[in-house]
């Protein structure tokens, strides 16, 4: 079974007004995104998945940022969680560092369901 | 059920109108294909950008700077020394932009009987291992007969565009115990 991504319910909004203001943050951001994903369709273990543009928050939430972009570009936090039972990586949302605070707290409280579930 | 996507780039698509932005992405994701490829590789071989450096005798920077670098502006030898760090071979590959699919078929056909036959002279003289061999080709009859058989159910007429460069899936030993295992289950079923 091959790993697939799918979306928080609120991540398209959340990514809408992020790149409004931060066009080339969410491509560079995207771009590590796409690299990560294809280690993990390449069989490595979330927990091998080590760069620098990866960060480990609570719980197994990852944050991915923009190292790597073109430019002098913002601090940016792609979050995501990789479900290895299930071989989904949830898209959560997408923020400034300055806001990673509370788009934590919004992951944790997304990804809690879903540990239950699992 | 909630969408499901199998690229961050069908994934953006289902995110966004905005052509430019998904044409962007998708043209910044094409042009890493091989370095993206040589991350996925040291994750799964559970190395760090320290341990592979090391090995290559540089720094992790260095490390760091191939695994973001664009493809065009990668260098031979540094992707023979990556490789090598983490266990793999870098094979080269050259085809005709005229091939095929069905010539690729042939093509390699042609070389699997080209390996088989090595592997029996290469036997020859020694009982046991010619022993060997004959049980593996034997063994190989099926697995690839059972495999085209299904291939012939499923035939498509679907013809798909050749890019101009194709990065394939990294092939260990562990892939190839793994199909074997799988082919070993479907003949049995």
């Amino acid at each position: 079974m091959p790993w697939v991504l799918q979306k928080s319910d609120f991540f398209d909004s959340r990514f809408e007004r992020f790149k409004k203001k931060h066009r080339e943050e969410a491509t560079a951001v995207l771009d590590n995104l796409d690299t990560y994903f294809k280690a993990l369709e390449n069989g490595s273990n979330p927990i091998n998945i080590n760069a620098g543009f990866i960060h480990h928050e609570p719980e197994g939430i990852k944050a991915i940022d923009q190292k790597g972009g073109k430019g002098k570009l913002m601090q940016t936090r792609l979050y995501i969680y990789p479900d290895s039972a299930a071989m989904i990586l949830y898209v959560i949302s997408i923020g400034t560092k300055v806001d990673q605070k509370g788009d934590i707290r919004e992951c944790q409280d997304y990804i809690r369901p879903l540990k239950r579930k699992g | 059920m909630a969408k499901q996507f199998s690229s961050v780039l069908d994934m953006i698509k289902d995110s966004t109108e905005d052509k430019d932005e998904v044409k962007s992405l998708a043209d910044l994701i094409n042009s890493k294909q091989i370095s993206k490829t040589l991350f996925a590789l040291r994750c799964r071989a559970n190395m760090s950008q320290d341990d592979v450096a090391k090995k290559m005798n540089c720094s992790q920077g260095k490390v760091s700077k191939i695994e973001n670098t664009r493809d065009t502006d990668l260098t031979v030898h540094d992707l023979v020394q990556y490789c090598s760090a983490v266990n793999m071979r870098l094979e080269i590959g050259f085809s005709d932009t005229r091939m095929t699919m069905a010539d690729q078929v042939k093509y390699h056909y042609f070389r699997l009987r080209i390996l088989l036959d090595k592997m029996r002279e290469m036997a020859r003289g020694d009982e046991t291992i010619e022993k060997g061999v004959a049980d593996f080709t034997k063994e190989a009859f099926m697995n690839i007969s059972f495999g085209l058989l299904d291939c012939v159910q499923k035939a498509s007429k679907t013809k798909l565009p050749v890019p101009p460069l194709h990065v394939s899936t990294p092939v260990t030993m562990e892939d190839i115990n793994r199909h074997s295992e799988h082919e070993t289950n479907m003949a049995a079923a």
